[in-house]
Order: structure tokens, then C-alpha cells, then sequence
């Protein structure tokens, strides 16, 4: 979507007023820290996945 | 067709035969020119895979380079074979293939008449690479630099190949590749083999000596308490693998590849920048009811392909690493790019109860018991990366820091269309190709704008995290991948989109926002747009 596109579309300042009620009525503000809460259990959930099997350091690969 | 005697006389006909391609062709050139019996040569699961990959690349013609001084042989030669009692030979064969018919006159006519022979051009353009015939009993497929597989409209990739040049009687040749060979049982196991791949693509990369499969597995056992010898060799361990890669002046960096989400968006992300990846591996036969463990196995990373499927996500996080549907591998059991496809089989660990007991795996072109093909699953370990010391910052860093953006612009999609949901592209690479990228790019609003990111200073390595909603690039976010990890890491944002530019500097204006998102991992990329004017 260029920016010629966006603009025809809603206009800029029409989402910068849409952006600012949201976060005023609190409704954006939940809305976040819905999304850090997701982001979070995304994260725990990597990072968990990630460590690594002790039993992978001395078993040598001979096949 | 001419079929010279393979004597070694010296004279003009022994020096190199012409022959038609066809695997029998093949097989007995590997039996004849090894010390290799035609039971062995048939068994080798390499065969069946030539056998495949020539017909994909539809090779004609096998010109055969007799008395052949390989490198790699020799020093393996040097540092082992000859010492041993019996007599093995110095000298090896190189066989190399070609896509246009030739025969013994036509290459004759070409050694005698020189730079006047039309078919000088025939064959520089048929060449599909060489296999060099080791003088050994068993394991007898030295180094090979084969042609990839086309790249089928976009969806296999090679990021890592290389040119390799090579000279004919005269003739200069050349493949886009990257070296594999089989392991000796001797001074190499499959570690080693894959190690010595990998070194041929970061030695190019980084500007290291590459070593020989003896020098690999000499330096990996040194230093590290073992209670068996380094040669014959039975296997590296993954503290060994490290050790050999601190010898080449590259740090080792170890994932764990379990898990499939991890495993495909961490390759991607450091394959595409180049970096071969070593991939530590469970092989499971499953041939009969009870699946059985059938040991640990190592190859090279040198490919992938980008399925067609709608775009798979981490929990609402669109990630395009997440399309790979399958790799490719230099498994010196098999062969060069061998394919193995995330198929989304589960293997049963009957060691383990309840449900850690079901792992992903992929297939291979191993044979079990039953000598069926798919009777062999992989099951991913770890992976290891050699990087450059100065590639410091890992890509779950980054994709940590992405993730927690993506969560935030994706709470806007309540508001408008078009910022949600995006797919992230994220993968290593060098400021001299993002400048490139940036110089030819159709996306980028603005002639003043594109001089100014082409201005901009940047680090040797960097990150980029490219989002697209619908195809469009939308936001690019580039983070230096020399920093340290407690910097803030992000180098600037690239800007395509207004809608979510004007967006996030909307949200920034707003202290409740900063206030909720000041402690996140993604604040330094939030920050970087507060008071920064728009793209003109």
C-alpha cells in the first residue's frame, strides 16, 4: 500500500483521532497490555523451547 | 563412443576417457577407478541418489580426468593412508558431467586444435561439476562440487553456494556450488565430513584457510579430554564441532532444534544470510511397529525451499521462515542437497512416557530394515552456527524484540485495515546488500528518503526484519548484529507505509502509551520514530 493509497483511503489525521480516543477511552490501553501479555507467553514459550537437551554435549555423532 | 583402456602408462589414452552418461556407466567407473568391489559400489545408498540427481540435471556425457592430484585426498593421504603397510594410491580420478552429448573425437579434436574448437563453448555451458574417485576400498566419493537444482520458479534456495573453477587439460570450467564429501571412516566421520562443507562456505565467507577432513578431525579431538583416539575416528562430539570451529577463527552458536517453529525460523534467518548451518540429528527407523533409535548423525544445512501454503504464525506472530517445507542437506551418506520435508510425521520415543514422548521429524533418503525408502525419520537436535566473532547479537534477540511489536501494531488492526496482520521476514546479511536492496527498490517512498538511507551509517552485519501485509513491505526495522546485547540494538527503521508510520508516532505522543510500553523489549524500536519527522 503506498502512500498515496493510504491517503485516498481514511486519511492520516482521520486514524491519528481514531488512535487518540481509543487510548483515551482506555479501551487502547487495554488493548496493549492484552497484546504485551500475548507477546509475553509468546516469549516464555520460545524461550523454554529453546534450552537445550545436556544429553546433546557428549554424545558423539558417528553415523 | 570410445572406451580407452584404464591402464596408467602414461600415455595419451590413459589420461581421459569420454564415455555416454548412464548410472551403469557410473557405477563402474566408481568400482574401477577405486579399490571398491561391485557389491559395495551397489550398495551405497550414494547411488541410488546419483542416479535421481543426474537424470534432474539430464547428464550426457562423463569426461573422465585420470591421475588426478586432489588436495583434501592428499593431505588425508599424508596424514594416514601412507603409513599403513599396504600400499594405497596417491592419485585419484575426478569424473566430470556434462548436459550436451560428446564424444572421445570431439574431445581430442579440442585438445589438439585449442581456442579454434567450437567446442570449447559446448562445454563450458554444459558443465554440471565433477565427483572425484578416491583409491580406496570402501568410501570412494571425494570431493564433489555438483550443480544445484534449478531453483523451480522461486521456492529452492542456495544461498550459500560458491564458485568453484576448475581446469581441464586446458579448459576452464566452472559450477555454483558448494563442496561435499563422504566420510572415510578413517580420518573422518560424518561430523567431520559435514564440518568440512560447511568451512567451504564460510572460508569463502570469512576469509579463513579451509581445512582437510584430517586437519578437522585432529583439531576438534585436541584439547578435549577423550577417552578413545581421534583417528581412526569414531564421531565429534558437539564440545568437539565447537573446538574445530574456534580453530578457524569462528565463534560457534548453538540452538536447540527440536521444535519445529525454532528450528525453521532460526536456519532461515542465518542460511539466508549465508552461514551453512551444522545440524545435529537423531536417525529413527521405523520400519517395523516399535520405532527404534538408529543413532546420531550430523550433516550440512545448504538449502531450502519456501512451500506455498498460507503463512504459518506463532501464536498470531506471521513468520515467512515458518513457509520452509523443506531442506536441503549435504548428507555425506546420501549425497549433496539432499532432500528432507518437514512432513509433520511424529516419531515415539518408547524411552519417554506421556506427551514429550512424540517428536517432529523429517524424512530422508535413509533405508531401515526393511531397505524401504522412508523407513528413516530424522529428528532434529541442535544446530550449530559458525559465525564471524563479530556477529554478536543471536536472532532470538531480535525476534524476541519483533514479537512484542508485532503484538502491538496488531492490537491497531481494531481501528484500521491495513496494519494487520503483518508476516516478518527476518534474516542476517550484510549493510553492502541492504544498500543494494535499497538502491533498486520500487518501495521505497521518495527520492530524498532513498538518499538518505543509502547516507546512513551502518554496521558491517546487521538484521533485518522486514514486515509485509498482502505482499507490500510495510515497516523494515534494521538492528546492528554487532551490538552488545544490552544495547539498544536497533540501527533505524525503514519506512514504507505511512498509515503504520504515522500510526506508531501517534501512539508516541501519547505519555499513557510510553508509560505502558517503556519497560518492553520493543520500546528502543517505538522510541526510535518519537520526534523523528515523517519520510518525505
Amino acid at each position: 500500500m503506498n502512500q498515496k493509497t493510504v491517503v485516498d483511503k481514511i486519511g492520516e489525521s482521520d486514524l491519528d483521532k481514531r488512535i487518540k480516543k481509543w487510548m483515551k477511552s482506555g479501551e487502547g490501553k487495554k488493548a496493549i497490555e492484552k497484546a504485551l501479555v500475548e507477546s509475553t507467553g509468546i516469549l516464555n514459550f520460545l524461550e523454554k523451547e529453546r534450552q537445550l537437551d545436556p544429553r546433546s554435549l557428549d554424545e558423539p555423532i558417528t553415523l | 563412443m570410445s572406451q580407452s583402456p584404464c591402464d596408467s602408462n602414461g600415455d595419451e589414452t590413459a589420461s581421459f576417457e569420454v564415455f555416454p552418461y548412464d548410472i551403469d556407466r557410473l557405477k563402474d567407473l566408481l568400482c574401477r577407478k577405486s579399490l571398491a568391489t561391485p557389491i559395495l559400489i551397489n550398495r551405497k545408498s550414494h547411488i541410488n541418489y546419483f542416479k535421481n540427481y543426474f537424470e534432474a540435471l539430464v547428464a550426457k556425457t562423463i569426461v573422465v580426468e585420470n591421475e588426478y592430484v586432489d588436495r583434501d585426498y592428499l593431505d588425508d593421504f599424508a596424514g594416514y593412508y601412507v603409513r599403513c603397510f599396504k600400499e594405497y594410491r596417491r592419485l585419484c580420478s575426478r569424473l566430470h558431467f556434462f548436459d550436451q552429448r560428446i564424444d572421445n573425437a570431439q574431445f581430442d579434436e579440442m585438445l589438439r586444435n585449442g581456442g579454434n574448437s567450437e567446442i570449447i563453448d559446448k562445454l563450458k555451458n554444459a558443465y554440471l561439476g565433477f565427483v572425484v574417485v578416491k583409491p580406496l576400498p570402501q568410501t570412494v566419493i571425494g570431493r564433489t562440487c555438483l550443480k544445484t537444482y534449478a531453483d523451480d520458479g522461486g521456492r529452492r534456495h542456495f544461498p550459500i553456494t560458491r564458485d568453484y573453477s576448475c581446469n581441464l587439460f586446458g579448459l576452464d570450467l566452472s559450477v555454483d556450488t558448494l563442496a561435499f564429501q563422504e566420510q572415510d571412516n578413517v580420518v573422518a566421520a560424518c561430523a567431520t565430513s559435514a564440518l568440512w562443507s560447511i568451512f567451504q562456505g564460510t572460508g569463502r565467507q570469512f576469509q579463513h584457510s579451509i581445512p582437510s577432513p584430517v586437519e578437522i578431525t585432529r583439531t576438534a579431538a585436541s584439547n578435549i579430554l577423550s577417552e578413545s583416539r581421534a583417528i581412526p575416528s569414531q564421531g565429534l562430539t558437539s564440545h568437539q564441532l565447537a573446538h574445530a570451529i574456534r580453530e578457524v577463527g569462528l565463534e560457534p552458536l548453538k540452538e536447540n532444534a527440536r521444535n519445529p517453529l525454532i528450528f525453521k525460523t532460526t536456519l532461515y534467518s542465518y542460511l539466508r544470510g549465508g552461514i551453512p548451518i551444522f545440524l545435529g540429528l537423531d536417525l529413527w527407523d521405523i520400519s517395523e511397529d516399535g520405532h527404534v533409535l538408529f543413532g546420531k548423525h550430523g550433516v550440512a544445512i545448504t538449502g531450502y525451499s519456501l512451500g506455498e501454503d498460507e503463512p504459518s504464525s506463532i501464536n498470531g506472530v506471521f513468520l515467512k521462515a515458518l513457509r520452509i517445507d523443506k531442506i536441503y542437506v549435504h548428507d555425506d551418506q546420501i549425497g549433496p542437497f539432499a532432500r528432507m520435508v518437514f512432513d509433520d510425521v511424529k516419531i515415539k520415543n518408547p524411552e519417554i512416557s506421556g506427551d514429550n514422548s512424540e517428536m517432529s521429524s523429517l524424512s530422508t533418503s535413509w533405508l531401515g530394515k526393511s531397505g524401504r525408502e522412508g523407513s528413516v525419520r530424522a529428528v532434529p537436535d541442535f544446530i550449530i552456527m559458525p559465525l564471524y566473532h563479530k556477529i554478536r547479537i543471536p536472532f532470538s534477540a531480535v525476534l524476541q524484540r519483533i514479537i512484542s511489536f508485532d503484538r502491538i501494531l496488531n492490537s491497531l488492526s481494531a481501528l484500521t485495515e491495513g496494519i494487520a496482520p503483518l508476516q516478518w521476514d527476518i534474516f542476517l546479511t550484510t549493510v553492502s546488500d541492504l544498500k543494494s536492496d535499497i538502491l533498486t527498490s520500487q518501495h521505497v517512498p521518495g527520492e530524498d528518503y532513498r538518499k538518505k538511507l543509502l547516507l546512513t551509517r551502518m554496521s558491517r552485519f546487521i538484521w533485518r526484519a522486514i514486515a509485509d501485509h498482502d505482499g507490500d513491505p510495510v515497516i523494515e526495522v534494521v538492528f546492528d548484529a554487532t551490538d552488545i546485547r544490552q544495547g539498544a540494538i536497533m540501527i533505524c527503521a525503514i519506512e514504507y507505509d505511512m498509515v503504520v508510520s504515522g500510526a506508531i508516532r501517534t501512539l508516541m505522543e501519547i505519555p499513557d502509551f510510553e508509560a505502558i510500553i517503556s519497560n518492553q523489549l520493543c520500546w528502543t524500536i517505538f522510541d526510535w520514530f518519537k520526534g523523528r519527522p515523517m519520510p518525505v
